[in-house]
């Protein structure tokens, strides 16, 4: 009974919730069903607490990291009593006159936006590793990042020309220094090259040129954000939907049960 | 826009708060018994929308996790009566006028969710047949390639590389004699990415048990911990190893996004690992767990539904496995016959979506080139229509 209660119970409920879907009438059972959730989730919070207090606690009595799950253990204890003291005094701790609210709004939100911020640093690093054109696929995904990245500032239509620009000067530079070897030394063919980026590059700072560019970059950005991330995009919600379906048929009839005994 | 006679609330606004959407509310004179809130998007129309919480009266906003471009509405109940307010959208905010809020309460009217007295109550939603058909007709794809896997166990499954590197990862960590972290991310139990993790949890421990490894599951959800336990207790038991399996191990940081990032980045950089698995359900801590399993030095192998996480796994792990694939990670490691015709049966249900789909495009330009195919249009897509 112990291997087979757990899924006797999440084919019954599971059914049961498919079958509510269809039924008008019972949307109290499904009401009391969403009840009894929340109520099993809060009782587990208490796993949860006797998890990481006995973790805790053992550590501090074989001497392992005290410091770390000292501090753990006693902001623990402190902002529950300081919780169900307000809880007791304003009717919820999260009440705006309970001074709860005050460690929550200047040691709870402050720690969570300094992790969420950090993540900027984060992004900085991943993007300098993954943007590099290793090869014609990681290329593409370079040029198309780098137009969506700029299109989506402030000013784009001053960045973008620019950008460009110094991107043709440098390519110039490039050609300029490495077509020696590419072309044996002629120095006509190298100049003629290198003389195309410059040309390219001067053209790009035409103030036509230059409007026509800055306008569009908007729209090649929602073009590339549009059309073809939404095709892969769409394409990759419709597998995760069937095989949802395909996963959630599997624990209905206990085909898969590794999260269980 | 004002409320006019919405029983019990005066104001109600939708904002936005770390990719959440909050839902805040004030009540008028009138005292309610519960509120619930109901969600409409590209996936819960409103005719059938999505029930995110019934709430009591001390409440007075609810954050939906789900975030994205959606419109809310509050449901009152105050005795037999119930009263909805009017759809309300993301950054929009609805309430009584000034000079409006002092008038006697209103009257308790049977509006909207009220069935038409003299009419019989329908018992089953006709609306929904098509979605019912559907999924009787999965439901026998499903138990026919169940029943040709029992019969001829040989089916076969694409190459995933990112689950063909488990065995590396945990000899690797074998090697170096450092433990595997693995991680189903903040996702609770109802989740389907954290079931799938789980699944894979399993497969790794069974690895790990063989070559003897540490496996450190920190958990955001206490049901997603009892459930960890569960799997990874079978999984050194099922190997023949209970004496390796450490409870203590298995273990709960918090529910706290943010907090349970900034625990396991901590983890990583004390312990360094030597690989790290995050598959499961993640939101905006994706990436710092990623850069923090990178900086470790440990292999990382990632794998989530979150469509918008994925990019950041993609850029940052060593592996990543993508979309639905994590639905079929178990089974492709396991090579359990019936769990293989499973995936099996989702890639029958794509292809026959994308059948359908292809028959939708010819049909559209049909009516493009000749109006008399419009009907034929009109009528194939309210085959998929719900609510018409």
């Amino acid at each position: 009974m112990q291997r087979h209660g757990p899924i006797i119970t999440v084919m019954v409920t599971s059914i049961l919730t498919v079958a509510l879907f269809f039924l008008p009438q019972a949307e109290e059972v499904q009401t009391y069903l969403f009840i009894m959730a929340i109520v099993i989730s809060g009782f587990a919070m208490l796993i949860g607490m006797d998890s990481l207090i006995l973790f805790h606690m053992r550590r501090v009595q074989q001497g392992e990291r005290v410091f770390y799950s000292a501090t753990l253990l006693t902001v623990f204890f402190i902002t529950v009593i300081w919780g169900i003291v307000d809880w007791y005094r304003f009717g919820s701790p999260f009440n705006p006159q309970a001074s709860f609210m005050w460690l929550f709004r200047n040691v709870y939100l402050p720690l969570d936006a300094t992790m969420f911020s950090i993540l900027a640093f984060y992004i900085a690093s991943a993007a300098y590793r993954a943007f590099r054109a290793r090869n014609f696929n990681s290329f593409l995904l370079l040029v198309s990042a780098t137009v969506v990245m700029i299109g989506r500032v402030l000013y784009a239509q001053i960045i973008f020309p620019i950008a460009l620009s110094i991107f043709l000067l440098l390519m110039a530079a490039w050609l300029w220094k490495s077509s020696r070897r590419m072309y044996g030394g002629e120095k006509a063919v190298r100049l003629s090259l290198a003389g195309i980026m410059v040309v390219g590059a001067i053209v790009v700072f035409y103030p036509v040129v230059f409007k026509f560019i800055g306008g569009s970059i908007y729209g090649l950005t929602d073009w590339i954000l549009n059309v073809p991330q939404n095709a892969a995009k769409r394409g990759m919600i419709l597998g995760l939907m069937f095989g949802g379906v395909a996963f959630s048929l599997r624990i209905m009839f206990g085909i898969e049960r590794s999260w269980t005994r | 826009m004002f409320l006019l006679a919405y029983i019990g609330i005066a104001r109600v606004s939708v904002d936005t708060l770390n990719g959440s959407n909050v839902v805040m509310w004030a009540y008028s004179d009138v005292k309610v018994d519960s509120v619930k809130v109901f969600r409409a998007d590209t996936m819960h129309p409103k005719e059938s929308p999505l029930l995110l919480g019934v709430l009591s009266p001390e409440d007075t906003a609810f954050i939906d996790t789900l975030g994205g471009k959606a419109e809310y509405i509050l449901r009152t109940f105050v005795g037999k009566d119930s009263s909805d307010t009017d759809w309300i959208g993301v950054g929009q905010s609805i309430g009584i006028a000034p000079e409006r809020r002092s008038p006697p309460p209103p009257e308790p009217t049977k509006e909207v969710t009220e069935k038409p007295q003299g009419k019989k109550a329908m018992f089953f939603d006709t609306k929904k047949l098509n979605i019912l058909i559907a999924i009787l007709f999965f439901m026998a794809i499903f138990f026919y390639l169940l029943d040709r896997a029992r019969k001829d166990p040989n089916i076969f499954i694409r190459r995933i590389a990112g689950l063909d590197v488990v065995d590396d990862a945990v000899g690797r960590s074998a090697e170096m004699g450092k433990p595997i972290m693995f991680t189903t991310g903040i996702g609770d139990i109802d989740a389907l990415a954290v079931l799938a993790g789980l699944t894979v949890l399993k497969q790794v421990a069974k690895r790990a048990a063989l070559y003897e490894v540490k496996v450190l599951v920190p958990n955001s959800y206490p049901l997603v911990l009892a459930a960890a336990r569960e799997a990874v207790k079978e999984a050194y038991t099922e190997m023949g190893r209970p004496d390796l399996y450490n409870e203590n191990d298995v273990f709960f940081l918090t529910t706290s996004q943010f907090g349970f990032a900034s625990g396991m980045s901590g983890m990583m950089n004390r312990l360094r690992p030597g690989a790290v698995f995050l598959m499961g359900l993640f939101a905006a801590e994706s990436l710092i767990l990623a850069e923090n399993a990178y900086v470790s030095g440990a292999i990382s192998v990632a794998g989530t539904t979150s469509i918008d996480q994925l990019p950041f796994f993609i850029a940052a792990c060593d592996y990543t496995i993508i979309g639905d694939e994590l639905y079929a990670a178990s089974a492709y490691i396991s090579r359990n016959p019936l769990e293989v015709a499973g995936v099996k049966a989702s890639d029958w249900f794509k292809a026959l979506s994308v059948a359908l789909i292809i028959v939708g495009v010819i049909l559209a330009t049909l009516s493009q080139i000749n109006p008399e195919f419009k009907g034929v249009l009109e009528a194939y897509e309210r085959l998929f229509s719900m609510g018409r």
